[in-house]
């Protein structure tokens, strides 16, 4: 929470909307832990990070999505399979993701 | 305030707290905030939720891990935040440079204490957080409250500091407490605490001679391998080779 906490606060602070991610469970070997987060706001800017950059584009998709629809989504994301395109972690891991609107 | 707000404001100030939140089988999204003197604010829907969130809290804000808990079909995650962990050094000496420096580059606060005015300065540890020329009690008093997440480390060389210093730190909730010297110091200062009355139980959590055993020569190996055995201790490790271990590298969540 540390590191993106003064982006939330500032953004909150000029009125922006901001959608939270944080990883919320991992399996296996993961780039982020439990804990980590990224930060959108409804301008598109992003702080923060919840894996080592293979996940954060469709995070922020789903964030937009949940600010937009107001309801929070939880997120999974697995071992990459470049057959079905699909977005996922290159080390191997597996990471679930929480993702909601933050509110003061 | 939001108990989300409460939480970043409390992780702004460097301050600790568990934050709870439902993601999955329950009122998703809900929460429950828990810091240390047992306020809470918000709540999961649920007063048996409630009860088990504020038992995890209570052990992972010290733990100062987050992790996903499974409680009666509902997913919880505590989402811990904490201060850089202290690491207060009592004797003002080369080690103890050597060993702020080290401190602050893993992300540790570190103060040194000594009541020898001349060497407790300022220009002598630039890396420390604070540098209190006091005895022992005193500069406990200064630090404040020494809990869970302080780590205590005596350098002094000196017998009569050291053994204040150690009678003190071994009856505080201080999870580690180390004192540099060799196997033979150990002996007479385990004779001195008996003689002053010091449960055995508490003279044998001390660890001495401090440090994992790098074979260390200079104050800044020295340094090394008491801020590892530190790291180890905090995260309920021995400090052995990763390539001779089989077990997790990381201590994470389910």
């Amino acid at each position: 929470m540390k590191d993106i906490v003064d982006d939330v606060r500032a953004w909150t602070a000029r009125g922006d909307r901001v959608a939270i991610a944080t990883v919320v469970g991992v399996k296996r070997s993961a780039p982020r832990p439990p804990g980590a987060k990224m930060a959108v706001n409804d301008r598109g800017e992003v702080s923060g990070a919840v894996s080592g950059g293979c996940v954060e584009g469709a995070v922020v998709e789903v964030a937009a999505e949940v600010l937009r629809q107001g309801e929070a989504r939880l997120l999974h994301f697995g071992i990459a399979d470049s057959e079905a395109w699909d977005v996922g972690l290159p080390c191997g891991g597996e990471i679930d993701v929480f993702v909601e609107e933050y509110s003061e | 305030m939001t108990p989300q707000g409460e939480f970043a404001r409390i992780a702004a100030e460097d301050g600790r707290a568990a934050l709870v939140s439902v993601v999955a089988g329950g009122r998703s999204g809900a929460k429950l905030l828990i810091q240390p003197d047992g306020g809470t604010s918000g709540g999961l829907g649920d007063a048996e939720l409630d009860r088990e969130a504020t038992a995890a809290a209570e052990e992972l804000m010290w733990a100062e891990r987050s992790e996903l808990r499974e409680v009666e079909g509902v997913s919880l995650f505590v989402d811990v935040t904490a201060p850089a962990p202290r690491l207060v050094v009592f004797g003002a000496v080369d080690y103890a440079a050597a060993l702020c420096r080290l401190a602050r580059a893993a992300g540790w606060r570190a103060f040194v204490c000594d009541p020898r005015s001349q060497f407790a300065t300022r220009e002598r540890f630039p890396d420390a957080e604070e540098v209190i020329a006091a005895w022992p009690d005193e500069a406990f008093a200064r630090i404040g409250a020494i809990d869970r997440a302080t780590y205590i480390a005596v350098l002094t060389h000196d017998p009569k500091l050291d053994d204040a210093a150690l009678g003190l730190a071994l009856r505080s909730d201080a999870p580690y407490v180390g004192a540099m010297g060799s196997r033979r110091a150990q002996a007479q200062r385990r004779e001195r605490l008996q003689a002053a009355g010091l449960e055995e139980q508490l003279i044998d959590s001390v660890a001495a001679p401090i440090g994992l055993d790098l074979g260390a020569l200079t104050p800044e190996e020295t340094a090394l391998s008491i801020m590892a055995e530190v790291v180890a201790v905090r995260h309920g490790r021995d400090g052995g080779r990763l390539s001779n271990a089989a077990g997790r590298i990381h201590e994470v969540g389910a």
